[in-house]
């Protein structure tokens, strides 16, 4: 396997969301905008790639039988840092992120990595496949969070994007409304498993 | 995995954990120690926005206001300007001036009489610190701020007839305490906004209380609960907003105590009643300064 495969199979052909569905309830919880869902993704990179690189860095002195606290002590070591960094840089951001920035510890997403691919591999690839495994979450996070902002609140990036003069008034009921259903989360279920059936049908054309 | 046929014996096995932990240990407290005061300022800024939000000073897309319309701050006269077809995000360096030339925080004791800090005889840092857990509207002296009008800091007197006040709320959600804040017209009663700037509430149902959306209910609302006549009587109206389960139209029509309500949220019962109780409790203690308030703003 090439080096820069450790990355690329990840974003779209091994992607964790779609193929593992790993990742899912942080997915639901924070696409409602597009900067929120952007805030979790470099999070999840920065987390997942680091503490790949570092359980494939103490792999050889790793004893078996504590292999899992082992990682689970570094994700979170890396987890309460993004937290840490957030709280005073991005006060806000961490207020609604509230306890989704937390719960990146148990995201099953960032210890697979680490159990199935970090721990039998040397550094480099390993970052790279956490970076990958990572960015491949983000990508889909990025595209519910974009079809869920634009049609449940009609901006992006809290920019509006549909002109007032659009929407429905008390004189004209009639006109456009957003949809209310893309504000929550149920919406991202049906988002994300559009996607994943799309990525079914994808594939299998390629198979043939 | 590590070493093909090495062996890890359980000493080598409890070196291991206590290095990694005392390594991550390490980095988490200098990590900790090097934010500790950004995060601190990101905290006081975000409550001085908030409190600034009740008083209906910023908006709740961080534009500044001035009687309802956009403005924009001033720099060489320290003032509001409007602008009402301008939107513009306010600087964090302009919310901290403005915070700081137009709230004074003051104290007010058991028959309604404003004093500053000196005059009560307590140490302000000491006091705020002391009391930020439990709340104000129980102690012999209650904080109060007072939001002073849109005036050249120079031609800025505590004499003047305020603009409005803010009064600290405080009580029990659902997981754990909330703590607001409720800014008044200058008489005392008219809601000018109602911000919560600390709540643990359930992401989507309870720590709904948040969002402008149902926020933004509260203004023009009344504290003192007017009478079936349309009447208030001051001394013995009960005081505080109900958030009433379903929506306020449903509930009281145009009857009087509607005008002292506003809609629930749904799948948040308890965080409602925690809502109700706080502002309650926190607003009953300071009938005496809200009476004299109100006093103040109608002989003027």
């Amino acid at each position: 396997m090439k080096l820069r495969h450790y990355y690329t199979d990840q974003i779209w052909k091994n992607n964790q969301i779609l193929v593992a569905i790993l990742g899912i309830c942080s997915a639901l919880a924070v696409t409602i905008k597009v900067n929120v869902a952007l805030t979790m993704s470099l999070s999840v990179i920065f987390v997942t790639g680091f503490s790949s690189l570092f359980v494939s860095l103490i792999r050889n002195i790793t004893p078996p039988n504590v292999r899992m606290i082992a990682q689970l002590a570094i994700i979170s070591l890396f987890v309460i840092i993004v937290d840490q960094v957030l709280k005073a840089f991005l006060y806000e951001m961490s207020l609604t992120l509230s306890v989704f920035v937390g719960l990146i510890i148990t995201n099953c997403l960032v210890m697979g990595r680490a159990e199935s691919m970090a721990k039998n591999v040397s550094p480099l690839p390993a970052f790279l496949d956490g970076l990958g495994a990572a960015s491949g979450y983000a990508l889909i996070l990025l595209i519910v969070g974009v079809i869920r902002e634009f049609f449940g609140f009609g901006s992006l990036f809290d920019f509006p994007i549909i002109p007032k003069s659009w929407y429905a008034t008390p004189e004209h009921p009639d006109r456009y409304v957003n949809s209310n259903l893309m504000a929550l989360a149920p919406s991202a279920f049906f988002i994300i498993g559009a996607i994943i059936w799309l990525r079914n049908v994808l594939a299998k054309e390629e198979d043939l | 995995m590590a070493g093909k046929g090495q062996q890890f014996t359980s000493g080598k096995t409890l070196l291991f954990v206590i290095v990694l932990c005392f390594t991550c240990a390490l980095v988490l407290s200098v990590l900790a120690d090097v934010l500790r005061q950004p995060q601190l300022d990101a905290r006081e800024l975000y409550k001085s926005k908030q409190l600034l939000r009740a008083a209906a000073i910023l908006s709740d897309e961080n534009v500044f206001l001035l009687n309802d319309t956009f403005a924009s701050y001033d720099r060489s006269k320290g003032t509001l300007i409007p602008t009402p077809s301008q939107k513009e995000r306010a600087r964090d360096r302009d919310i901290l001036t403005l915070f700081e030339t137009r709230i004074l925080a003051r104290v007010t004791n058991d028959t309604g009489q404003v004093l500053t800090f000196e005059q009560a005889g307590l140490d302000e840092e000491a006091y705020l610190r002391d009391h930020a857990k439990y709340g104000f509207a129980n102690l012999p002296y209650k904080l109060v701020y007072i939001v002073q009008p849109n005036l050249p800091p120079n031609q800025l007197s505590p004499d003047l007839l305020p603009y409005g006040y803010v009064i600290p709320i405080n009580g029990y959600g659902l997981w754990d305490a909330i703590y607001g804040y409720l800014g008044l017209k200058a008489d005392a009663d008219t809601v000018l906004g109602m911000t919560w700037y600390d709540q643990k509430e359930t992401p989507g149902l309870g720590g709904n209380i948040v969002l402008p959306e149902w926020q933004n209910q509260f203004k023009n609302k009344v504290i003192f609960q007017k009478s079936p006549s349309g009447t208030t009587d001051y001394a013995r109206a009960p005081l505080g907003i109900k958030v009433v389960k379903t929506t306020v139209q449903e509930t009281y029509g145009k009857t009087a105590p509607a005008a002292s309500a506003v809609d629930g949220i749904a799948g948040a019962s308890i965080t409602v009643v925690g809502v109700n109780e706080a502002l309650r409790n926190s607003l009953g203690p300071y009938r005496p300064f809200l009476i004299q308030a109100h006093q103040q703003e109608a002989s003027q």
